[in-house]
């Protein structure tokens, strides 16, 4: 037995949203067709329907006409947020909108050529005083002199040396 | 507008000058030397001994048979080795001191002591300990004696 012998008037009412949907299968939907194209009544219904859903479809898509887009994406971009830039510029601009940062640069090269002569000037050591050798001995290899009186000798404590020249006979030396 | 740097690249000369002058001041700083070179007057007139010299009290006392020292003029100098170095000593005289080298913790100096126009009183090489000294006597003074001590200092 075949859908559309068993489809009448009180059937096609019940499923008649489903239909116009077209949410029923292929053969439920050739039946409800048959149906309609054979009865007057259910046939108007489906008309009025049709004809509703249309003038519906227009209206919609006349308004939609109406609206002007042209504006719309303007407006959105205005409320994005800009793109960030590469860190480079972003740390250019953080810097320059801090003016009070402006002259660290020449600060600081101030600073190393300050650095640079304290380094150049500053003593290798500190002055060491007396001689702090414990064998103060030195090694004598060459000496000359024009003067008549030589003498050289060293102390018996830390054996410091002393070299003696002068040109009249000595007094304080041994 | 004055067309820079940028921010970042501006801090890179400062710290390369920095950088350069540490750099510097090490490698000149194991090539030179630390000269000393002190003058006394010493005399037999009176027992005064300066205070300056306290540490140098042994030496003195030990070297020479004065009963007076008084420090007169005290010199440091920072050198590279080989070069000369002159030291003004009282009564118109010249120390010419060059640090030749420092090895095996000693210092090898040469020390020329000029006097006038005539030929030098003294013209002499020797080694001395790191820090130790060398005392050179004999030139006169109005009121007594010059005893010298010629120090040096260098970084091992």
């Amino acid at each position: 037995m075949s859908f559309e012998q068993e489809t009448n008037c009180e059937d096609f009412a019940r499923r008649f949203d489903g239909f116009l949907d077209g949410e029923m299968d292929s053969h439920a939907m050739r039946a409800m067709a048959l149906h309609a194209s054979r009865c007057p009544t259910c046939g108007g219904d489906v008309e009025r329907a049709e004809a509703l859903q249309g003038a519906l479809v227009r209206s919609v898509e006349s308004e939609l006409d109406r609206l002007d887009t042209s504006g719309l994406w303007s407006a959105i971009e205005a409320r994005l947020e800009p793109p960030r830039g590469a860190l480079s510029e972003r740390l250019r601009q953080y810097l320059a909108e801090r003016r009070w940062f402006a002259p660290l640069p020449a600060l600081t090269l101030g600073g190393a050529l300050v650095a640079l002569l304290a380094a150049l000037l500053w003593p290798v050591s500190q002055p060491s005083g007396p001689a702090l050798a414990a064998d103060n001995h030195a090694q004598i290899e060459r000496i000359e002199s024009n003067w008549p009186h030589v003498a050289v000798w060293s102390e018996p404590t830390e054996h410091t040396t002393a070299i003696w020249v002068a040109s009249y006979e000595p007094e304080g030396a041994p | 507008m004055r067309a820079g740097l940028p921010p970042a690249r501006r801090w890179v000369l400062p710290l390369a000058a920095v950088f350069c002058a540490v750099a510097l001041r090490l490698a000149l700083a194991d090539e030179e030397i630390a000269l000393h070179v002190r003058t006394v007057l010493a005399t037999d007139s009176g027992s005064d001994f300066d205070t300056r010299l306290d540490g140098y009290r042994r030496q003195l006392r030990g070297l020479f048979h004065f009963t007076s020292y008084r420090l007169v003029k005290e010199e440091e100098r920072h050198c590279p080795f080989g070069g000369r170095n002159n030291f003004e000593i009282p009564g118109g005289r010249l120390l010419e001191v060059q640090p030749v080298w420092l090895r095996d913790n000693r210092v090898r100096l040469r020390v020329l002591l000029i006097e006038g126009t005539s030929p030098p009183p003294l013209d002499t090489d020797f080694t001395v300990p790191n820090r130790g000294n060398i005392w050179v006597g004999g030139p006169r003074n109005p009121d007594g004696v010059l005893l010298i001590s010629i120090g040096a200092e260098g970084r091992p």
